[in-house]
Parts: structure tokens; C-alpha cells; sequence
């Protein structure tokens, strides 16, 4: 289990501050009550009311139902099985059993290992919130740009082409004061907290993959190469993000944010089968290997990862990508959490497909590439928002 | 002649234990009754989820990744599917929001102790001390998690948490399975992996079925409340 320590270190330690930080939130009769003395009282924010109840639009009966989505969430598990298994029975012979060594029992490394380890999980923790306000960062960019652009053109008015990212500093900053003051509860359950941290955990585990899988570095971390089995695991972490909103909304109290997670659940898991099946294609774990007759797969993968993305939409159709987290929560926190959420799997997504096709340029091409790739993909979206408010 | 424990913890103590995978398995068992005991379907696939990662590491240390990842991928794959179907509860009227809980412990406790008990007196022909460590180790963690699954089945009522408790066996034999020596068991892990995973979505479809009609006990209450039979 040597290679993945890592990663799953970086989830943990993700869920355990992702955790103690809803815990807090919680626990807000017993949270930091002089602290919120000594500070002047502030006015509470108004609330984030974009979509109304009135306005969610009911679920459409019949597709896709329940049964559709048991469908679609076995049918893109099963694809990654068949992926997972169809390396393991085209071995031939089995595989002889790797030498366990005493660690990370050991007296003599356990310590150095597991400050490596918490080490590693802290710099992909960093990693993710540093990748997705970049994320953020490019995508009001292009979206401002495109506005400009298109106002300079008169295809459409800059009103039209909202700039915000789903993740905003001021959304971060009243997430992070609001738990400090244990003034962002909400009233609402345990079991929603549980799947917004799951929600968030997913893509730390992912870039922590991304992190031990690429070459580079791995040179620079120093930690050996990883088996090809683990870019699998990215596929099954992307699959997580459907089961954590759909958890959530499963427990929420509130009867328009819990048709809101449902929406984006069931969104996500109609997506699911299709970026499974372009995994699939791809052969999901090639770096270095892309060709030509890949690029229908890559377009297709494309387009179910920008449907699937964590965060809600108050379109009334369903199959909407998000632009970007949880916009319609009432809770800064959410928002903030979903926010990152999803532009850190925007940049896990671009990383992922930077080490397929380019891992054996280096450090500074794979960069390069994964930025392009980023960019790409926002530009596109924000060009479809742009034709789609314009229609 | 005095009757002693004491052979008997000094024959275990000898085994070749793979330390790294007794501290995850029980990681697995923990987080795996975490999920066998909640009460809503959707925090209890999340911490199946959890547990199937775990089980993830211990198949990558006995060096079968792939199989890792199909069962974590169902693990994960169900987990939503079931809260899906658990919301579907929200449209029978009156009906409580969370699942029937557990009951008959005690027989449970009694079934599965005398299940474990067999397993290991059968057990005692095998000459241990000759194995791998990681095959001794992931058959032990095998055991534990089979107990619990089979636990799960006796005491759980409805067919949404018979989902989970059934993956958690299905999830132990695959286990199993591979951990045996020369790849003997490599293809009943195999089936035991797409076993999981079909026998999970028949599962979530009849619990859909059921929950649309206003049968099993989950909605009974709710139903009597509005006057159907």
C-alpha cells in the first residue's frame, strides 16, 4: 500500500479539516462566544436567494427516475470494473506476492514515514485550494474577456454574460468567518455535512493521484512510480461526487436545497456512464500513449466532465452544466466548499488529461499543457453559456 | 491437567501477520459497522464507500489493485444510486425519513458467532505458520468482514441496508478470493466482484419498486396513516 499512503492521507487529512470545521459549525452554542464579543455586532448578510423555491423546477417524472439512475451509477461503476479487471485477468499468470516490508511499523522509519506522509498530504491539500482559485481566477478572467469581446462585436451585452465563478473571496471569507464564529449552521443535519465533506475530499484524494502519478513530481517528492491501476481510482473518485450530493440532499431538511442536490445528483449520474465509457476507450491509465483516433473519446469526455462538476443549476433543464459551486446554499460555507470543490476537479480534470498527453515533456510542458487544457475547457463553456443566453 | 489459553494465543502470536494489513482491516471493520448501523441510506453508503477505499489498500498490498478498484468503484457507484432511492420515500405520505433499524441482535450475535467459530475450528487444518504473511492477514480480515455482513443481513430490515450488508460479504469473499495462494481464486474473485455489483443494482431496483408501490416497512407506518391497506 506503500504508493497510496499518500493520497489517502491527503483525503483524510482533507475530511479531517473539512470535518472538524462543519463540527464547528455544529457545535456553534459552544463555539468561540467571547471572541464574537470582542468584535462590534455586524449586520447578518442577506441571504442568497437567486433561485427561490418557487423557481426550482420539479424533477421530471419518469426520466430520468430512480431507476434510470441506478442505471447510470452501476453502469459507469461497472465500466471502471471492467477497465480494473480487464488489466488484472490479461496478465496471464498471477502476479506473485509483493515483499510487505516492517513498515510503517518499525520503530527505527516510522516516524520520518509518516511525517513523509502527512507532508505529502499537507502539499496536496495546498495543492487543491492553490489549483482552484487559479481555476476561478481564469475563468472570470475569460468570461470577462468574452463579455468585452462580445460587446465589442454586438453579439450580446455584457449583462448577459455573467462573470462570477461560483467560488468568490467574499464567499470564502464569510465561509471562513462564519466558522470561526460558529455563525454558519444553517439547521442542518449531521448527515449533509458528511456528504459536502465527502464532496470535498474527492478532488484533494484526486490531485494527490495526479501528484504521485507525474513523473516530475514524483522526481521531486522522491517516492517511486505508481502502479497503472491508480488512475482508475481518479475515475472512481469522480464518481463519488454524484453519491456525496445525492447523500446530502437525502438528509436536507430544507425541501428546495434537498431538489437542488437531487437535481444535481441525478445530473451528474446521467453524465456518469458517458465520461466512464470515454475513460473506457481511452484505455484510462495510457500516459503518453494519446493518438489521433482518441480525439472522439477526449471530446466526449470533455463534455460529460463539464455536465458532471460539482454544483447546482436553477435551469429548468436538467442536463446544465454547473458554472460553479453551490450558488443558490444559503451558507457561505457550502457555497465556499462546492466553490472549490468544483474548480479544484476542473483542474484535476486538466491535469489528468496534461499527464495522458504530455508527461514525457517534462515538468514545465505538462504545466503548460495543463493550463491550456484549463483554459479550453473554460472558454468553451463560458462560449456556450455566452450562445445559450444569446438564444 | 490444567486448561490454558495460553498455546493457543502463543500459536496466533507466531502466525506470519502482515501488521500494515491487520491496522487497515481494522480500519474496514470499523468503518464498515460505521455503515452497517446508520439509519439513512445515504450516510450509510458513504461510509461503505470509505471502507471499500480501505479495502482498496489491502488489495493493493496483496497485489491485486485492479480488484480493489471494481469493488470500491460499486462500492461508490451504489452508494449513490441508494440515497437516490432513499429520497424516493420524500413522495409517500407520512412515511419517516429514515430506514427501519436493527433487531434480533442477540440471535445475530449467536448466529455469527457460531458461524465464525466453525470457520475457525475448519480453519485449524490448514497449516498457517507455512503461508504469506499478506495472505494470512487479508484471510483474517476476510473473516471479520464476512461476520460483520452477515451480521448486517440477520439484523437489518430493509432491503436498502440488506444492500450494503450484502456488499460487505460480497466485498469479504472477493477478498477471499484473491488473497489465495498461485491465483487459485482469481476468477471466483472476479465473479464475486460482478456479484457485488449486480446483486447491489437488483437490490436498489426492488427497494425502488417497493418504495413506489408503498410496501415494506419503511413506509408501512406512513401508508396506514393515509388509510390504504
Amino acid at each position: 500500500m506503500g504508493p497510496f499512503l499518500g493520497p489517502f492521507a491527503a483525503a483524510l487529512l482533507a475530511a479531517l479539516i473539512a470535518g472538524a470545521a462543519l463540527g464547528l459549525t455544529r457545535l456553534s452554542r459552544r463555539s468561540l462566544e467571547w471572541w464574537r464579543r470582542l468584535r462590534a455586532p455586524r449586520a447578518e448578510a442577506p441571504a442568497f436567494d437567486l433561485f427561490p423555491e418557487d423557481a426550482i423546477p420539479p424533477v421530471p417524472h419518469g426520466f430520468p427516475g430512480v431507476h434510470a439512475a441506478i442505471a447510470c451509477a452501476v453502469g459507469a461503476a461497472a465500466c471502471i470494473g471492467l477497465a480494473a479487471l480487464g488489466r488484472t485477468f490479461a496478465l496471464g499468470a498471477p502476479p506473485a506476492l509483493p515483499e510487505i516490508g516492517r513498515h510503517p511499523f518499525d520503530p527505527a522509519t516510522f516516524v520520518p514515514r509518516a511525517l513523509g506522509v502527512l507532508a505529502f498530504a499537507a502539499i496536496a491539500f495546498a495543492a487543491t485550494l492553490a489549483l482552484a482559485l487559479v481555476s476561478a481566477v481564469l475563468d472570470v478572467a475569460l468570461r470577462r474577456g468574452l463579455s468585452w469581446a462580445f460587446a465589442r462585436l454586438k453579439l450580446a451585452s455584457s449583462a448577459r454574460t455573467p462573470a462570477d465563478a461560483g467560488l468568490s473571496i467574499a464567499d470564502l471569507r464569510a465561509g471562513a468567518s462564519g466558522l470561526w464564529q460558529g455563525g454558519a449552521r444553517g439547521g442542518e443535519p449531521f448527515g449533509v455535512g458528511v456528504g459536502f465533506v465527502a464532496l470535498f475530499v474527492t478532488p484533494v484524494a484526486a490531485i494527490a493521484l495526479l501528484l504521485r502519478a507525474a513523473p516530475a513530481t514524483a522526481r521531486v517528492l522522491g517516492t517511486g512510480p505508481l502502479p497503472p491501476e491508480a488512475l482508475l481510482l481518479f475515475a472512481v473518485l469522480f464518481l463519488a461526487v454524484p453519491a456525496g450530493y445525492a447523500a446530502a440532499a437525502e438528509r436536507s431538511q430544507r425541501e428546495e436545497g434537498a431538489r437542488l442536490r437531487r437535481r444535481a445528483a441525478l445530473r451528474q449520474l446521467v453524465a456518469a456512464p458517458l465520461w466512464a465509457l470515454a475513460l473506457l476507450a481511452l484505455g484510462a491509465a495510457r500516459p503518453g500513449e494519446a493518438t489521433l483516433a482518441d480525439l472522439p473519446a477526449w471530446i466526449v469526455l470533455a463534455l460529460a466532465v463539464l455536465l458532471a462538476l460539482p454544483g447546482t443549476t436553477g435551469a429548468r433543464a436538467l442536463l446544465v452544466p454547473p458554472r460553479g459551486g453551490d450558488v443558490a446554499e444559503p451558507s457561505a460555507v457550502v457555497r465556499a466548499m462546492t466553490g472549490l470543490a468544483h474548480h479544484g476537479w476542473l483542474a484535476a480534470w486538466a491535469g489528468f488529461a496534461a499527464l495522458a498527453l504530455a508527461s514525457r515533456g517534462g515538468a514545465p510542458v505538462m504545466g503548460l499543457s495543463a493550463l491550456g487544457i484549463l483554459g479550453a475547457l473554460l472558454a468553451g463553456r463560458a462560449l456556450a453559456f455566452s450562445a445559450w443566453s444569446r438564444a | 491437567m490444567n486448561p490454558t489459553t495460553g498455546p493457543a494465543i502463543e500459536y496466533v502470536r507466531a502466525l506470519p501477520w502482515a501488521p500494515s494489513i491487520l491496522a487497515v482491516g481494522v480500519g474496514i471493520v470499523v468503518t464498515a459497522s460505521a455503515a452497517l448501523t446508520r439509519r439513512h441510506p445515504g450516510e450509510a453508503g458513504l461510509w461503505g464507500a470509505l471502507s471499500s477505499a480501505l479495502l482498496f489498500l489491502v488489495f493493493a498490498e496483496i497485489g491485486q489493485p485492479a480488484l480493489g478498484v471494481a469493488l470500491f468503484a460499486a462500492s461508490v457507484g451504489l452508494a449513490a444510486a441508494g440515497s437516490i432511492v432513499a429520497f424516493a420515500v420524500r413522495s409517500v405520505p407520512g412515511a419517516p425519513r429514515i430506514a427501519p433499524g436493527n433487531e434480533q441482535r442477540v440471535l445475530a450475535i449467536a448466529v455469527v458467532a457460531l458461524l465464525t467459530g466453525a470457520w475457525l475450528v475448519s480453519g485449524l487444518a490448514v497449516d498457517w505458520p507455512e503461508w504469506e504473511p499478506a495472505v494470512v492477514s487479508a484471510l483474517a480480515v476476510a473473516l471479520a468482514l464476512t461476520g460483520l455482513g452477515v451480521f448486517g443481513l440477520l439484523t437489518r430490515r430493509h432491503w436498502l441496508s440488506l444492500v450494503v450488508a450484502a456488499s460487505c460479504v460480497a466485498s469479504a469473499l472477493t477478498l477471499a478470493a484473491a488473497a489465495l495462494p498461485g491465483g487459485l481464486g482469481l476468477g471466483f474473485a472476479g465473479l464475486f466482484a460482478a456479484w457485488n455489483l449486480g446483486l447491489g443494482a437488483a437490490g436498489l431496483a426492488l427497494a425502488g419498486v417497493a418504495l413506489r408501490r408503498g410496501q415494506g416497512p419503511w413506509v408501512d407506518s406512513g401508508v396506514r396513516a393515509q388509510g390504504r391497506p
